[in-house]
């Protein structure tokens, strides 16, 4: 499985994978050190056979451009990790001087919450791959600002999931909270959720989407409400 | 990256592409300029080649180049190269362009048309750039030919692994493998590093 998918780097780096397979390498590629690695690599390789096409003059573009930029604000840079995490080390300091009982305790202790995240982030994974790898997994952009998201739904399975990249935090105190619509146009809560400090997020939606005719994220406060209280920020029809 | 050598006396090096990335990043229009003119022209013949049709590279490639200044507070160095990211958005934009079914119909039509518009090959005035032109055909030359004609159907037309696989009459395995170690013997020969 590892294997092959690893085999993928190269129609990936070439864009020559199709949607569904696009997102679950970028799934893989999130756990595969050794893929990022290449990856990124062999980006490089192919940008330099892109830019080695002989060009051809563009100053006519190039008046266009500097137009849109001098009327075009940039957007904010992503503050990542602003609250830093706990430095282990640091706390473990004055305890270095304490019995060595007492350390090795409190090693264990981080090293099973270590592996607890782990175990948690590849059940998370598997159930991310399920989903996208099924048959009839459709992808569909979703517009949420800033960032690139999509929807992915399979009917089979009768499961959808939204998955942000660089997405922002929501505002202080909100959270993300799916929306699932019937036909009559009302709105069922189908999960609360969070961007992760890269902006990733991949959200189950805890309900059935068989009898789903639309899905729309809000921002809402912490612990979710039971109805929107504020405009989608994207919606998607299915 | 490889950069280019500079003799120790003379001219003042041009600035590298990490420390005008920093200024765009901070609104500097100058030294968006100054990457415009180093990529665009190549990011166009990137563009041209992939979709054909000369219009839509420039729309291609004027989307492209207003995100690199929209986004650029967002660039990270450490995700590869200012070269790799724009040529990364070019080439993205260029297959989700031929690829989406409504260019299907109009492609038909203007792929006559452009055909008698391809760009001429001309070379560069920039000395540096068509050493560089040459290095990469020569690293081209250098693979089997199925590595090449796998690695030009998918970057230079845009087709999937699996059409590269059903075009060549190969397992799409074989398809996969030689997509990547083409690009691998590329990056050997043209010593990339990131």
């Amino acid at each position: 499985m590892t294997e092959s998918i690893h085999l993928l780097v190269g129609p990936y780096v070439l864009d020559a994978l199709d949607d569904t397979e696009t997102i679950a390498f970028e799934e893989h590629l999130r756990g595969c050190e050794d893929c990022r690695q290449e990856v990124s690599e062999l980006r490089e390789t192919a940008a330099l056979l892109g830019s080695a096409q002989a060009g051809d003059d563009v100053a006519d573009l190039k008046a266009t451009v500097m137009g849109q930029v001098s009327r075009t604000a940039q957007l904010p840079p992503q503050v990542r990790g602003a609250h830093g995490k706990p430095r282990v080390g640091r706390s473990l300091g004055w305890l270095a001087a304490a019995a060595a009982a007492v350390v090795a305790l409190v090693l264990v202790g981080n090293v099973r919450e270590q592996q607890q995240k782990i175990t948690a982030m590849n059940e998370h994974t598997t159930e991310v791959m399920a989903l996208i790898t099924a048959d009839d997994a459709k992808v569909m952009p979703l517009a949420l600002p800033d960032s690139s998201s999509t929807v992915v739904v399979s009917m089979q399975r009768n499961e959808a999931m939204v998955m942000a990249q660089d997405l922002p935090a929501p505002s202080e105190g909100m959270v993300y909270q799916t929306w699932a619509y019937d036909s009559a146009g009302n709105a069922t809560p189908a999960g609360t959720w969070m961007p992760d400090e890269g902006g990733y997020a991949a959200a189950p939606l805890t309900t059935p989407v068989s009898d789903c005719a639309a899905i729309s994220v809000t921002e809402e406060p912490s612990g979710g409400s039971a109805q929107p209280t504020s405009e989608p920020l994207a919606m998607v029809e299915f | 990256m490889r950069l280019a050598t500079v003799p120790d006396s003379g001219p003042e090096p041009p600035p590298d592409d990490a420390s005008l990335i920093a200024r765009v990043a901070r609104g500097d229009e100058s030294a968006y300029e100054s990457l415009f003119d180093r990529y665009a022209s190549g990011a166009y013949g990137l563009a041209v080649r992939v979709v054909r049709d000369p219009d839509l590279a420039r729309d291609i490639v004027q989307e492209a180049m207003l995100q690199v200044w929209t986004h650029a507070p967002r660039y990270d160095r450490k995700q590869g190269s200012v070269r790799a990211w724009l040529f990364t958005l070019v080439h993205r934009r260029a297959v989700d362009r031929i690829r989406s079914e409504q260019a299907g119909s109009d492609r038909e039509k203007k792929v006559g048309r452009a055909a008698f518009e391809r760009p001429h090959d001309h070379v560069s005035a920039d000395v540096e750039r068509g050493l560089e032109i040459r290095r990469v055909r020569v690293a081209l030359d250098d693979l089997t030919p199925l590595q090449r004609e796998a690695i030009e159907l998918a970057y230079f037309r845009g087709y999937t692994h699996t059409q590269v696989a059903e075009v060549l009459d190969i397992p799409l395995g074989t398809a996969k493998t030689r997509l990547r170690d083409g690009l691998i013997r590329l990056r050997d020969s043209l010593e990339v590093t990131s």
